[in-house]
């Protein structure tokens, strides 16, 4: 609350439970622009400004969390041939040894 | 504002997904343009003492 009564000799009521007195409306005017100002560069766009950062950080570790999950998922995996490859070829191998086994015992 | 700084605090990889970051970063967003509006759009009341 900003008064703007004036008339400094008298003590008034308002200017004395107001949050600040001044002299004349144009005063009262000056002081709540310039408090404007000041709480959005000093409060506001800060706040603004942490809010962000802390948001571009966290979606950063989130990115990293999943690069290094890809990572170990990866590495974990196993290399080489899939194991279809391998029971195919066995099954082969076994087949071909049926068959001279066979060829063999006439 | 109150209300962002806890937001701000909430930003933990561990406690909260990607989604859910993502959405009270948007509300700490709505709260700040809220002020921003507030202090420029509202004229505040002008009483004249006779």
């Amino acid at each position: 609350m900003v008064t703007a009564i004036g008339h400094t000799d008298d003590r008034l009521i308002a200017d004395q439970v107001t949050d600040v007195a001044t002299i004349t409306p144009t005063a009262a005017g000056e002081y709540i622009v310039n408090s404007r100002e000041e709480f959005l560069a000093g409060e506001i766009t800060p706040l603004a400004q942490q809010l962000d950062a802390a948001y571009e950080t966290f979606q950063q570790e989130h990115e990293h969390e999943q690069e290094l999950a890809e990572a170990v998922d990866e590495a974990a995996a196993p290399e080489g041939l899939s194991p279809v490859y391998y029971k195919a070829a066995i099954a082969v191998l076994v087949l071909l040894l049926l068959v001279i086994t066979g060829l063999w015992l006439g | 504002m109150d209300r962002v700084e806890e937001i701000i605090e909430q930003f933990d990889p561990d406690e909260i997904s990607l989604d859910e970051g993502s959405e009270i970063y948007e509300e700490g967003q709505e709260l700040l343009a809220e002020i921003r509006n507030l202090l420029h759009e509202d004229e505040g009341e002008i009483i004249k003492i006779e």
